[in-house]
């Protein structure tokens, strides 16, 4: 079924849009919060939570790509997930490692005013990363959004673990200066 | 701002940004660069290897036969060659290029009239057909110092000073060239002269 019969279905109200939604975007949406995660059975209900939201999302959403809808729904989903964990041990999932990574392109633990500086940092980083080149682009991503490990992004792209780690090593410079310069740190 | 918060912003990325990255299909493209650049070093290797092989033969054949042919040497070159390499017979592998062809000489004579005298040596046709050439095929002929010119009566004339001493007024003359090297060219077949005898 393509992605607009399922939303029309979510716009229906109709509940075989969950069904369908699992069949297509079942293992996608789970690899992303077993990235955060990294735990099988946090990662399934954090995937069950992405059907709920979007239940409750469509209507009045419309998703132009319900892939990256869903996406960004388990993300975030997970991610808040791992920050209740978080109080008590850290998890096995990619979180820790992608959190110490990015911690070379901040500088503290301050935060920042939410909402509209978060809507603002996050303009930033769509124009980041235009500015990188093809390769690193989906590098980025695929670590930093999906949560892939460096050994997955390697065997996707066909580059060897070490050069996808000096890739994304040149990256985090790249968006630290970035930042700096934008003045956010 | 702390990681975290970077990296909740980055999850509102664009969706065109997304989706591009996580599709397959950089791999493939990966794997169509790489086919296709072992494809392009297949066909370099065989293409030199067939070239190579060639080479190898056309010259073993031509050592075989007592003729050594002087390959890819372009006109202005052959023309202006010195003794050392013309007049010792020596074997010679000098480069050659493709836009060359080497005829696959069965002879290294040729009887020729006369049609024009120029700076190089002087253009004939061919008198008497033979496997090398047809009747009346247009051939530069190239003299250089080490070009030995005969008459009739076996006087020789070295140095021939490129016009066997006749100049223009020997346009017409029937000779018989021997040659070292046959070049085809853009503008047709030129052989470099070692001996031009005059038999009419």
């Amino acid at each position: 079924m393509d992605d607009s019969a399922i939303v029309s279905l979510y716009w229906q109200r109709d509940e075989s849009a969950i069904t369908e939604t699992a069949v297509k975007y079942g293992k996608y949406c789970f690899s992303i919060a077993y990235g955060v995660l990294g735990n099988v059975s946090d990662a399934e209900e954090s995937v069950n939570d992405t059907y709920l939201d979007a239940w409750n999302a469509m209507p009045p959403s419309r998703p132009a790509v319900l892939s990256t809808f869903l996406g960004k729904i388990t993300r975030r989903i997970a991610i808040d997930r791992w920050r209740k964990h978080n109080a008590e041990k850290r998890g096995g999932g990619q979180m820790d490692a992608i959190l110490d990574e990015l911690a070379e392109c901040v500088s503290s633990g301050e935060n920042v005013e939410q909402t509209v500086e978060q809507q603002m940092i996050t303009d930033h980083i769509n124009a980041f990363v235009r500015t990188l080149p093809d390769a690193e682009q989906r590098i980025f991503l695929c670590r930093y959004f999906y949560m892939d490990s460096i050994k997955d992004i390697a065997k996707r792209f066909g580059f060897s673990k070490s050069k996808v780690k000096s890739m994304t090593l040149r990256i985090r410079r790249k968006l630290r200066a970035f930042l700096e310069k934008e003045g956010w740190l | 701002m702390n990681p975290l918060q970077l990296l909740e912003a980055i999850g509102d990325v664009d969706d065109t940004l997304l989706q591009a990255a996580h599709q397959p299909l950089p791999l493939k493209r990966q794997f169509a660069v790489h086919m296709v650049t072992i494809a392009a070093s297949i066909c370099l290797i065989a293409g030199a290897s067939v070239w190579g092989v060639r080479q190898f033969a056309a010259h073993s054949r031509l050592v075989s036969s007592g003729n050594v042919f002087h390959h890819g040497t372009s006109v202005s070159e052959t023309a202006s060659a010195t003794d050392d390499t013309l007049d010792q017979g020596q074997e010679e592998t000098n480069d050659i290029s493709f836009s060359d062809t080497i005829r696959d000489m069965v002879t290294e004579s040729v009887d020729l009239y006369i049609t024009g005298w120029n700076t190089g040596g002087f253009s004939g046709a061919v008198n008497m057909a033979n496997a090398s050439f047809e009747s009346g095929m247009e051939i530069q002929v190239l003299m250089n110092d080490s070009t030995s010119c005969l008459y009739s009566d076996e006087q020789t004339g070295t140095p021939c000073s490129y016009d066997m001493n006749a100049s223009n007024t020997a346009v017409g003359s029937y000779v018989t060239v021997t040659y070292s090297d046959c070049i085809q060219t853009d503008t047709g077949i030129q052989i470099v002269a070692t001996t031009v005898t005059r038999y009419q």
